[in-house]
């Protein structure tokens, strides 16, 4: 019966001896999933702020243009430039168009291809943006919608003409020999992974602006 | 009766009411019980916040589905040049870094050797065997160190389209319009001093198109042999374990692996030996030349193939000179021999050894360094003093100072040496700065630091601008290790430190070249080397002649006017051996002499001066007025630089060509989605899980 409980004892003593320590790495372990966790949602917080207020500082710079005619940069260290200002009526939804379509300038707006064409020229401009930020309005895009494309030649208007899903591992987009608008962006819209091979593609085609 | 029946009534109801009492009373004492239990569940730590968080976490769950055809794929990340191996032909947009590939069918150099002079004829044959066109291509390959890339062709079937020289800007225009309008194009540039890429536009389906670049290089006499060294690869730690030709379509490499070498070699003077180090060769006499093909077609390896011809102990050169008329000048290259120094120095030295272990040294390289040192440490006598710096993201020295080389410190040394295992980044900043500074550095002392890498780094300007401000008085030697090294690197930190490169082939020459680096450690260096010439008006490159080593010959390329009167001009050479306090004079008198042969020595002039210019910008020169110097010299003579690239367009082609071209025009689709959503999922979780382990814990 003593030895029994001194055992008991001994045992307890050694259990609240490992606890102590174990609790310790547990709250390191939960300090650190917890920076992480914080850090991660800090940095998408980030990213989407920057997709949103780089908009306004475009904006800006598009209202600059319009007015001289002359490229300008949206912020003193960027290396692209403002071209357009798109707008989807029926959905209530503009941006700014930023030239050079990579993946630094299409974290702050749609960008365009720079081998493709402009509107007004007999070649397909090339319009991306991400799918999570300035195209995610893309999906309620519907066949028969206008949109506008303000450049410094003028306003054009385009006719949504077709809607389509690609493997962008398998197929480019095809540059053509005609005015028309081609929006890209990631598809599935509202997945958690990034980096697919799919792609949205929303085709318009010009029409004679009233 | 009815106060009998309304108590029967009341006591009816009285034992109503005293059940439900009972039954409000057992709630009472359930309820008493139930809370330390609810106490437990408050433990476990579901209060109010935590449904929150999770709640909310759950909440953007449902949001996105999980879609399993969205997988993201690694191989379709922006591509850098810095991993870029020579075998990567790709179909690569530089807007959206995405690539599909065309396929680099053949590789072939052609080279010429006239003595000092090596012009070499690089061709490489792409072919799209795909059905559709292919709107852009662009292949990076590594270029041979110190050479003058001065003539591009581009030859589609029949036709033969000569490049022409621009600046790089003016040049990206021309090559940006043409891929527009339909017309094959192709651009050749410098990316950096030893890595140039071809940019090529409009391939047709099924049509094969060959670039060929053209350029010369002078080559060294050293120790006992001339050197012919043609890298195959641009680095070697990016090459995969094995050569796999089944790769997926999207992914890169769609090099062959096909090269053939054939070199005609002019040597004027009879040859002992000549060996190639890595690969298999045929050599065949012809008259006086030698024929040199290589024999493998296909090349698994990436090692540079390295030419070595020795000549006959006669016929061991004291002085060679080349030159060419042109435009009113005399342009020559001569090279001329100190004469050997048969007394070893006297001075005591002070031996800095620093060493790289970092991950691009895995291996043979490792092994071969550790062979290099051990036997530098053991040649080391008690006079000296000494001190090894290991380095790889983080520098550790043996010593806080250097320490005389006594059995016990040699011992400890060979200690420190035996756990150098290689892993890290190759940060070598650090390691050289405790090499150079005072604590390692002894006056009155020759202080020499050995200094063993195989030079994969990318910021090479900075390092030289390190290693040319904090010199001083001591010499820095490097020694590259392994098959592939970056010689454009070992060579300008040797120049910069004032100090020579030795190259150890393979693991078999460890001791003769370190024997041959100690024997030029301990000669006294000819200093003061100067050149006068019996004429004015005399450009001449490098302006400032470095200290010559043991076996090392003087090498310089210069413009002289042509005078018809006086005749050709000559110049004297001079130098002194310093050993000490005693100090000894050297020089001697060449006459210039027409060999009506040699061209092109002119260019070689005009990009050793480049060179030199392109030096003075990394040590912080007039940006602007160098460049523009630069520009001018490039486009004078033909040069690929920094800022003068070379393109090539067909302008003529038959109409339906340029429109089928312009028809199938494409671009890449860009990336589509930022990725915040997942982050932001991610993180929430964390922050539930961890909030919610505090709880109970």
């Amino acid at each position: 019966m003593i030895t029994s409980n001194s055992r008991s004892l001994a045992f307890g003593a050694k259990a609240t001896k490992h606890t102590s320590r174990s609790r310790m790495w547990i709250k390191l372990i939960i300090a650190a999933v917890l920076t992480v966790g914080s850090w991660q949602v800090g940095s998408s917080v980030y990213l989407l702020a920057k997709a949103q207020l780089a908009q306004y500082l475009i904006a800006d710079a598009w209202q600059a243009t319009l007015r001289d005619g002359k490229k300008h940069k949206p912020w003193d260290w960027a290396d692209t430039h403002p071209i357009a200002k798109l707008s989807f009526p029926d959905l209530d939804e503009t941006s700014y168009v930023l030239e050079g379509a990579n993946g630094r300038n299409m974290a702050f707006g749609p960008a365009r291809t720079i081998v493709g064409g402009m509107p007004g020229d007999q070649l397909s401009t090339i319009i991306s943006a991400h799918n999570d930020s300035h195209f995610s309005f893309l999906k309620e895009v519907k066949l028969g919608e206008l949109i506008h494309v303000e450049t410094v030649d003028g306003n054009f208007a385009y006719r949504v003409q077709d809607l389509k899903v690609i493997d962008s591992s398998k197929q480019r987009v095809l540059i053509n020999q005609t005015d028309e608008l081609i929006l890209t962006t990631c598809y599935p819209f509202n997945t958690l992974q990034t980096g697919g091979d799919l792609r949205y593609q929303v085709t318009a085609v010009r029409i004679q602006s009233t | 009766m009815n106060t009998e029946q309304s108590k029967h009534e009341v006591t009816k109801n009285k034992s109503i009411r005293w059940q439900l009492e009972q039954l409000a009373q057992k709630k009472a004492t359930q309820k008493k019980v139930s809370h330390p239990s609810a106490k437990k569940y408050h433990k476990l730590g579901l209060n109010w916040k935590d449904v929150v968080i999770f709640s909310l976490a759950m909440f953007y769950t449902t949001l996105y589905h999980v879609n399993a055809y969205a997988q993201s794929d690694s191989s379709l990340q922006a591509v850098n040049f810095d991993e870029i191996t020579s075998g990567m032909m790709m179909e690569f947009n530089k807007t959206t870094g995405e690539y599909h590939s065309l396929k680099l069918v053949q590789t072939e150099y052609d080279v010429d050797v006239f003595g000092l002079l090596a012009t070499i004829k690089l061709k490489q044959t792409f072919f799209n065997d795909q059905d559709g066109w292919i709107t852009e291509g662009v292949y990076a390959f590594p270029m041979a160190d110190k050479s003058a890339v001065y003539e591009l062709k581009m030859i589609l079937g029949e036709r033969v389209i000569e490049g022409e020289i621009h600046e790089k800007k003016q040049a990206e225009q021309i090559y940006e319009q043409a891929k527009s309008d339909g017309l094959t194009a192709t651009m050749v540039k410098q990316y950096r001093p030893n890595i140039f890429t071809a940019d090529i536009a409009n391939i047709a389906p099924q049509e094969a198109i060959s670039v060929e670049i053209t350029y010369q290089l002078s080559l060294r006499y050293e120790q006992d042999f001339y050197e012919l060294r043609l890298p195959m690869a641009i680095k070697e730690r990016y090459i995969p374990e094995g050569f796999d030709a089944k790769l997926p379509l999207t992914y890169g490499v769609k090099d062959q692996m096909y090269r053939s070498i054939d070199i005609n070699l002019d040597v004027g003077f009879e040859l002992d030996e000549i060996r190639s180090l890595h690969h298999n060769v045929e050599i065949n006499q012809n008259f006086s030349t030698q024929q040199i093909n290589l024999k493998d077609e296909q090349l698994y390896d990436h090692n540079d193939f390295v030419l070595r011809w020795h000549p006959t102990l006669e016929q061991t050169p004291t002085a060679a000179y080349f030159s060419e008329q042109k435009g009113g000048f005399e342009y020559s290259l001569l090279m001329v021999m100190p004469p050997s120094q048969v007394e070893k120095s006297s001075q005591p030295r002070n031996m800095t050894y620093i060493m790289d272990t970092s991950g691009s040294m895995h291996g043979m390289a490792l092994e071969q360094s550790k062979d290099a040192l051990l036997f530098a440490l053991s040649e080391l006598d008690s006079g000296t003093y000494f001190n090894v710096i290991d380095f790889d993201s983080t520098a550790k020295a043996l010593f806080p100072s250097s320490m005389p080389a006594t059995p016990a410190n040699i011992g400890k040394a060979l200690d420190f040496v035996d756990t150098f295992s290689s892993d890290g980044g190759t940060n070598m900043a650090p390691a050289l700065q405790i090499a150079m500074q005072r604590e390692n550095i002894k006056s009155g002392y020759l202080n020499q630091i050995i200094f063993m890498t195989d030079g994969s780094v990318g910021n090479e300007a900075q390092i030289f601008d390190q290693i040319a401000q904090d010199i001083g008085d001591a010499r820095l030697f490097t020694i590259a290790i392994g098959p592939a090294p970056n010689n454009y690197f070992m060579n300008k930190a040797a120049m910069f430190g004032r100090g020579t490169y030795t190259h150890i082939a393979a693991l078999d020459q460890v001791n003769e070249s370190m024997s041959h680096l100690f024997a030029q450690l301990q000669h006294p260096a000819l200093t003061d080397v100067k050149i006068t010439w019996d004429t004015s008006d005399v450009i001449q490159s490098p302006s400032v002649i470095p200290d010559l080593y043991l076996d090392q010959p003087l090498i310089i390329t210069s413009k002289t006017p042509v005078n018809k009167t006086t005749g050709a001009p000559s110049f004297v050479v001079s130098g002194l051996s310093s050993d000490g306090n005693e100090k000894n004079t050297w020089s001697e008198q060449i006459k210039l002499n027409d060999d009506d042969r040699t061209t092109g020595i002119s260019r070689l002039w005009a990009r050793n001066k480049v060179e030199e210019m392109t030096d003075d910008l990394m040590l912080g020169g007039d940006h602007e007025l160098l460049k523009e110097k630069i520009i001018d010299l490039a486009l004078k003579h033909r040069l690929i630089t920094e800022f003068t690239a070379m393109v090539a367009v067909d302008r003529n082609p038959d109409a339906s060509r340029m429109a089928e071209a312009k028809a199938a025009q494409s671009a890449a689709y860009p990336q589509g989605s930022l990725g915040w959503r997942r982050n932001l999922l991610i993180g929430m979780l964390m922050v539930t899980l961890a909030l919610m382990a505090r709880r109970i814990y």
